[in-house]
């Protein structure tokens, strides 16, 4: 038997070090990888609650959060390289083209 | 059983403290990969989710991960001059918070029950299939049309000139 | 073909036609009438195809399209085709063709675009008063009526580069609302009483009416009537409105628009046949603006303004008409006046043409060898609407004045008559000044020519209807009138003496002859000589010259303190300090706290997720706490 709050914990964890990262660094690729850590450790739960509540919704959001996902790669690895190709690197605090 | 389970959580955690650790952006990446094999293996044994886990080998480590390292080979960060340095009031101010959130993530754990058994049947696509082509066909199609429109824009954006 | 079809299509040809000139006039230009033309012609042609099966006695009353529905109120677009629209119907489409083909000529020196602009607005006029004609419910024809007001403002204004006819089409406009709110509360009233606006539903349920409040509708109505039939007080427009071009003028401002009054009073017969005292408002006014209109004539030099203030003088001989109980006399005399006004329009169109658009006729003289045929049908048009046998004029003024006596109103009747001189006399003296006598500038004269042949037909075909419509007086079965009246509901007049007036005849007759001859020996004789008249009468000569002051009046009474009060206490204090106020204040305030608010959204990112995940971290408290 595999405890409900064992899977969650986990869960959780895996979610605060994400967001921890992209509080902490500054490399727009490693935030970019937090958030795809936090959107895994996110999944986990889904399909953990899917497997505890026998209901397969939770698997099906999973695969949805999988395929936004990608779709959100494609979207974010273009923005990054086209702000490399204008500024030069990846340094998000330096990143200043929205400021009024 | 249990026990591997512990060592999968350890190592799942440990990696994805490499992801946010580590100084080089290759090396997280790696890091992430890893730590997405170890998330397939949970669906795969603990979970019993094969296809969730297939979708994530394939989805994750195949098209995500191999795109951010080939966008890390474009992007020449040491020529760009750019060394990252985490100043530590920030590193601290973010360690309170996150720390913060997970003490109330954990006293919020107190609402999850359940348990789940390890010995069950495994959910195969098919299953899913059934369900994500009823009740979940409008949504199907929405997400299909974004990942499209997400292709043309991001084609619109590395592109130099349209 | 359906009577319904062809009712549609006499109203909706000229709407395709404004519509395809209107929208395509750079396209169009100068061909703009070869869709104009058919355009009214077509429907000219099935009109007089409806007068036949009218008179056969075929009546046409449906609803094509439910317009509005809400709840128990039903207004219908509808058709009546009975024998009072079928007069208007034949009236509007026949001159106006021939008013159509009169503008291809008078119309060529205009640009491509005004060219097309101005045959787009002609018909889409038609369009307007074939609706207004043809409806069969108060609703529609307020339609049409407010859609003529709207064509005739925008045709006075033709020229609206120039100051004095953009201000004449506003001031026609803005008259015409005075008038039409009063209309508009008159139809209200209506609809309050009698639960609906369709002719046929009010004439069942006037006996709902009261004779009080049949005299309120009627008094509203007419105040509408009087706004757009250039009636005492609202006559001070039309005038002004000669200065759009002169075949809107015979259009709009002589044979039809100014005529709808008398055809919306004729068409409410069955309220005014409960209201006696509106009809004798209606019939006063009519006189007193038939007398007043013909005095100011009679020392305007300006040949389009003498002609308009004899349109004022000729639409209250109609309202005596309409006053007296004798519709059918009022719709007779719009009948016939639609034809010699519209003439003598045209014809004053072709020796402006002739002169370079001079309208002083002290200067003009002697054009009478230069243009014969505008000179002739001219005097057929003044010999029609001095009253003299056999021309329209006679018959159709006759017959009001006629019923006038007979019904009693013997004070109408004689000032009506005085009228009737004065009308002779402005007309001959026009002519006589014009044609005649010595070009008074040689300059001027010497260069007029004939118009081409577009023009002159229209002028010789009107002036053949001006001699012979009046004939209709004596046709057969009562004759127009009677024909008329089969639309109409009519008082019972006690004691209806039909007393044999031959002598009435005779007396109108010969006080238009009066008049001629008093213009003959003035203008042609000088004996009495005109200008040293003026320099003994000056102060009489000087009221009528100057309009009665009217115009100086009404702008000291109604239109300076509207403006004084809408620039200090609407525009300096309203407008600009509460509504900018508020407005600015508004953008103001936003603005301060904008500029303390937007220091929060710092646009760097990481400012953004540690945001982010204070308000994660707040929510999650929420929820722990509660």
């Amino acid at each position: 038997m595999l405890r409900m709050e064992v899977i969650y914990g986990l869960s959780l964890i895996m979610f605060v070090i994400g967001f921890f990262g992209i509080l902490v660094r500054r490399n727009a690729i490693v935030m970019f990888l937090s958030i795809e850590l936090m959107l895994n450790s996110v999944n986990i739960l889904f399909v953990a609650i899917s497997k505890a509540s026998g209901a397969l919704d939770g698997q099906v959001i999973a695969l949805f959060v999988m395929a936004i996902a990608a779709g959100e790669a494609a979207i974010g690895m273009a923005i990054i390289t086209s702000y490399y190709r204008k500024k030069g690197n990846v340094d998000i605090d330096r990143a200043q083209l929205l400021r009024w | 059983m249990e026990i591997i389970f512990y060592v999968l959580a350890a190592l799942m955690i440990l990696s994805a403290c490499g992801v946010v650790f580590l100084k080089k952006p290759v090396h997280s990446a790696l890091s992430l990969l890893f730590n997405m094999v170890l998330t397939a293996i949970l669906y795969l044994a603990y979970l019993k989710a094969p296809f969730v886990a297939v979708v994530q080998v394939i989805v994750y480590m195949g098209a995500v991960v191999v795109f951010v390292l080939f966008v890390i080979m474009l992007v020449d960060l040491a020529n760009g001059g750019f060394v990252e340095v985490i100043r530590v009031p920030r590193f601290f101010a973010a360690f309170v918070v996150a720390f913060v959130l997970l003490i109330q993530f954990l006293f919020l754990a107190g609402f999850i029950r359940g348990d789940i058994p390890i010995v069950s049947d495994y959910i195969h696509g098919d299953k899913l299939a059934e369900l994500i082509f009823t009740k979940y066909a409008l949504p199907f199609e929405v997400v299909s049309i974004l990942i499209f429109s997400a292709v043309v824009g991001a084609v619109a954006m590395a592109k130099k000139k349209l | 073909m359906e009577i319904k079809d062809m009712a549609l299509l006499v109203v909706l040809l000229p709407l395709v036609g404004a519509f395809i000139n209107g929208v395509f006039c750079w396209k169009v230009g100068k061909k703009a009438h070869l869709i104009a033309v058919p355009a009214i012609a077509i429907p000219a042609v099935i009109a007089l195809k409806l007068a036949y099966m009218v008179v056969n006695g075929l009546r046409f009353d449906d609803v094509v399209y439910w317009w509005i529905t809400v709840g128990n109120t039903k207004i219908p677009i509808g058709f009546r085709l009975d024998e009072l629209s079928t007069v208007m119907v034949v009236t509007v489409t026949f001159v106006a063709t021939w008013i159509h083909i009169y503008s291809i000529g008078y119309m060529h020196e205009e640009t491509d675009r005004g060219y097309a602009k101005y045959f787009s607005y002609l018909n889409l006029f038609c369009f307007f008063m074939l609706t207004l004609v043809l409806a069969n419910n108060y609703v529609l024809l307020f339609v049409g009526w407010e859609g003529v007001g709207l064509c005739s403002y925008l045709l006075i204004g033709y020229w609206y580069e120039k100051t004095s006819a953009a201000n004449a089409g506003l001031k026609a406009f803005i008259t015409n609302r005075v008038g039409d709110f009063g209309f508009l509360i008159g139809l209200f009233v209506l609809y309050k009483v009698t639960g609906s606006l369709i002719y046929k539903d009010v004439i069942e349920k006037a006996n709902l009416l009261t004779p009080e409040v049949a005299t309120i509708v009627g008094l509203l109505l007419f105040s509408g009537a009087t706004g757009k039939s250039a009636q005492i007080p609202l006559y001070v427009w039309l005038p002004d409105a000669m200065e759009g071009p002169t075949p809107v003028s015979a259009l709009i401002h002589a044979a039809t628009m100014v005529t709808a009054g008398v055809y919306m009073t004729a068409r409410s017969s069955v309220i005014y046949s409960m209201a006696p005292i509106a009809l004798d408002v209606i019939a006063v006014v009519g006189v007193a603006t038939a007398m007043f209109a013909a005095s100011m004539a009679l020392v305007n030099n300006d040949l389009k303004r003498i002609l308009a203030y004899s349109t004022v003088s000729q639409l209250g001989y109609m309202f005596v008409g309409v006053g007296v109980g004798a519709y059918s006399a009022g719709i007779f005399h719009l009948f016939t006046h639609a034809f010699f006004k519209g003439l003598l329009f045209l014809c004053s169109g072709s020796v402006m043409h002739a002169l370079h658009g001079e309208l002083d006729i002290q200067k003009m003289g002697g054009l009478y060898d230069k243009m014969k045929i505008t000179a002739l049908t001219f005097i057929v048009g003044a010999l029609a609407i001095a009253g003299i046998p056999p021309l329209a004029g006679f018959w159709s003024k006759d017959s009001i004045l006629h019923h006038a006596y007979v019904s009693g109103h013997r004070g109408i009747w004689l000032v009506g008559t005085i009228t009737a001189g004065m009308t002779a006399f402005y007309m001959f003296r026009l002519i006589f000044l014009t044609f005649f006598g010595k070009p008074r500038d040689k300059h001027l004269v010497e260069h007029a020519h004939e118009s081409p042949l577009i023009m002159t037909i229209p002028l010789i075909v009107l002036a053949i209807g001006s001699i012979l419509v009046g004939f209709a007086a004596i046709l057969p079965n009562g004759g127009f009138e009677g024909f008329v009246n089969k639309a109409l509901v009519l008082r019972e007049v006690g004691g209806h003496h039909e007393e044999e007036a031959s002598f009435l005849i005779i007396l109108s007759v010969v006080v238009a002859l009066i008049g001629i001859g008093i213009a003959y020996s003035m203008y042609i004789k000088f004996a009495p000589d005109p200008r040293r008249l003026s320099q003994t009468l000056r102060p009489l000569y000087l009221l009528l010259y100057n309009k009665y002051y009217v115009d100086e009046i009404y702008f000291a009474l109604f239109i300076n303190p509207t403006v004084e009060i809408s620039r200090w206490a609407l525009w300096k204090f309203v407008d600009v300090m509460i509504i900018d106020g508020i407005v600015n204040g508004v953008a103001n305030f936003f603005g301060v706290v904008s500029s303390v608010v937007r220091r929060i959204q710092t646009g760097y990112i990481p400012d953004y997720g540690w945001l982010v995940i204070i308000g994660v971290i707040l929510i999650c408290g929420i929820k722990l706490i509660f």
